[in-house]
């Protein structure tokens, strides 16, 4: 027989049980809240996300995923998840790939609205487990691409805009070079017209010519000589992109030890000293044209090494710029205002002080050598003061040094 | 054929050129017979004896022919071309004598057997000494067959 419980154990009895209601109704509470968090999570995630059972069926969904297809939860929920991308089987594939190696990354798919219109995504997916630590499922997240693929497209449209651009610019620079080549060969027949009859004049009608008609002869053929000289830059100009020179292997010293002997009654006449460095490489390149390079580097220290220079002097070597060997042509000559530093790269560009300094000059070489130096995947540059002299520099691909 | 090798033919379209070649030649003093046209298709009819030059004890073949490439209608280039085609007309002399020193014009003179290509120098001296080298190389030094047969 039970003994019968007193009132006191009765009250406590209650107590306990109240309290016990009490802590499970917490816990509830908490476990509901807790709830309620992990779908408020899921469902304010802007990728879409959904769950997928092992036997390929949609488990859940999220709002995300309702506005990417065009279908709600409930309708989406026990459907096969590939039906809803343009290549179902490339979705399965997927699918297989996670259940294999328990995760996939960026795998490119397009989601078909139930409206027609194709969303480009990519999904990141993993398996999930079971408390017994079987696989559950798998969960997936896709990110909408749509505006990336915006934006590659347009640049793939750039590029090619880019591209065809440059082609023409090329076709262009082409042209250009042709019609230089046409003019100046067509300008080149009435020189020798003009410089020919100037010759007839003299021979037949020399006698009878006063001392300003013989003035005057002289003023046509000058003339004549210089637009010669002028053409033929041009046409130098124009042959350098059109028509490519062999290519050797040879001395750079040698190179410049022929151009400064073929300039020393200039050199010797300006009282100019001139050192060349010991130990130059061996380079690689249309020799003839890099002679050209050399000889109008060396002709404007020479020209422009200054009337009253007391030490004239000009210095050839190379040396590391940038881990790269660079050659360089060094005067200590009236030198070039920063600002023109660029100018006189340019075609028929002669500064007003080297005007000042010398008559000559067609104001094409540095063009000339420009173009060559590009031609040869190289460089030019000058470090310059005016007063202090001038140093051009210059690079060629490194492979050809 | 009838021919007369002392004889040179000058095609060339530039009339003062033309006449600075001529006083060349009278300077070079080798008493050698110029005859100048001035286009293309008028050398052709000269040298196949057509149109007005069908009379071939008149009109008799040069021992050597001077061509310009820049003429008007037929070019130099398709003139050498005829020339060069014929069984007896190729025998014949054909120096380019031309501004351009364009390399697809030199080369496409020699695809078309010219037997050289010269170009015309700037200035008076240096003019009148090319045209007196080609006289004497070409009118002198070089042998030319006695008669042109096929």
């Amino acid at each position: 027989m039970r003994k019968k419980p007193t009132y006191e154990e009765l009250e406590q009895k209650i107590q306990g049980l109240e309290k016990e209601a009490i802590t499970r109704k917490r816990s509830e509470e908490a476990l509901k809240e807790s709830n309620r968090y992990n779908r408020e999570l899921i469902e304010v995630s802007l990728d879409p996300l959904l769950t997928i059972s092992s036997e390929g069926r949609i488990t859940d969904v999220n709002c995300a995923t309702e506005k990417l297809t065009g279908y709600s939860r409930d309708k989406l929920i026990g459907t096969c998840f590939s039906d809803y991308f343009t290549d179902p089987q490339r979705a399965d594939q997927g699918y297989l790939q996670v259940l294999r190696e328990g995760y996939i990354h960026d795998y490119p798919l397009e989601v078909r609205h139930r409206g027609g219109t194709v969303t480009p995504v990519l999904y990141n997916a993993s398996v999930y487990h079971d408390a017994k630590g079987d696989i559950a499922g798998v969960f997936a997240a896709a990110r909408d691409i749509t505006k990336l693929r915006k934006v590659e497209e347009e640049l793939r449209k750039n590029e090619k805009r880019l591209k065809d651009s440059f082609a023409e610019v090329a076709a262009k620079n082409e042209e250009l070079d042709s019609f230089n080549y046409r003019i100046s060969h067509d300008l080149k027949t009435p020189i020798v017209t003009i410089d020919g009859f100037v010759g007839v004049l003299r021979e037949d009608f020399g006698d009878v010519l006063l001392e300003d008609g013989e003035k005057y002869l002289g003023y046509i053929s000058d003339a004549a000589r210089k637009m010669e000289i002028l053409i033929n830059d041009i046409l130098a100009l124009s042959r350098i992109g059109r028509v490519p020179r062999r290519k050797t292997k040879f001395s750079f010293a040698r190179l410049i030890e022929d151009a400064v002997r073929a300039l020393q009654p200039r050199i010797k006449a300006r009282g100019i000293v001139v050192n060349i460095q010991k130990d130059l490489p061996v380079i690689y390149g249309e020799r003839v044209r890099l002679v050209r390079v050399v000889d109008n580097l060396l002709t404007n220290g020479i020209k422009y090494i200054g009337k009253k220079n007391p030490s004239p002097r000009i210095d050839i070597g190379v040396e590391k710029q940038n881990s790269q060997k660079a050659f360089f042509v060094r005067d200590n000559g009236i030198g070039i205002e920063k600002k023109d530093f660029d100018k006189i790269f340019q075609a028929f560009e002669r500064l007003p002080s080297a005007k000042k300094q010398v008559v000559e000059g067609t104001g094409i070489g540095l063009t000339i050598v420009k173009r060559i130096i590009e031609r040869h995947g190289g460089k030019i540059w000058l470090i310059s003061e005016p007063g202090k002299g001038s140093t051009f520099y210059f690079t060629l691909k490194d492979k050809e040094v | 054929m009838d021919y007369v090798a002392s004889n040179i033919l000058l095609i060339e379209d530039d009339e003062a050129h033309a006449e600075l070649t001529r006083r060349a030649i009278r300077k070079a003093g080798n008493a050698n017979q110029i005859d100048i046209l001035t286009d293309g298709e008028e050398a052709l009819d000269y040298v196949f004896n057509r149109g007005k030059y069908t009379d071939k004890k008149k009109y008799l073949l040069p021992g050597l022919i001077i061509l310009d490439i820049s003429l008007p209608g037929i070019d130099g280039i398709e003139v050498l071309k005829q020339i060069k085609g014929h069984p007896v007309l190729k025998k014949i002399p054909v120096i380019m004598l031309t501004t351009s020193d364009r390399e697809e014009d030199i080369a496409r003179s020699y695809s078309n057997y010219a037997n050289s290509y010269l170009t015309k120098p700037v200035g008076y001296k240096q003019f009148e000494e090319r045209i007196m080298q080609i006289d004497s190389y070409w009118m002198l030094i070089n042998k030319k067959p006695s008669i042109l047969e096929a």
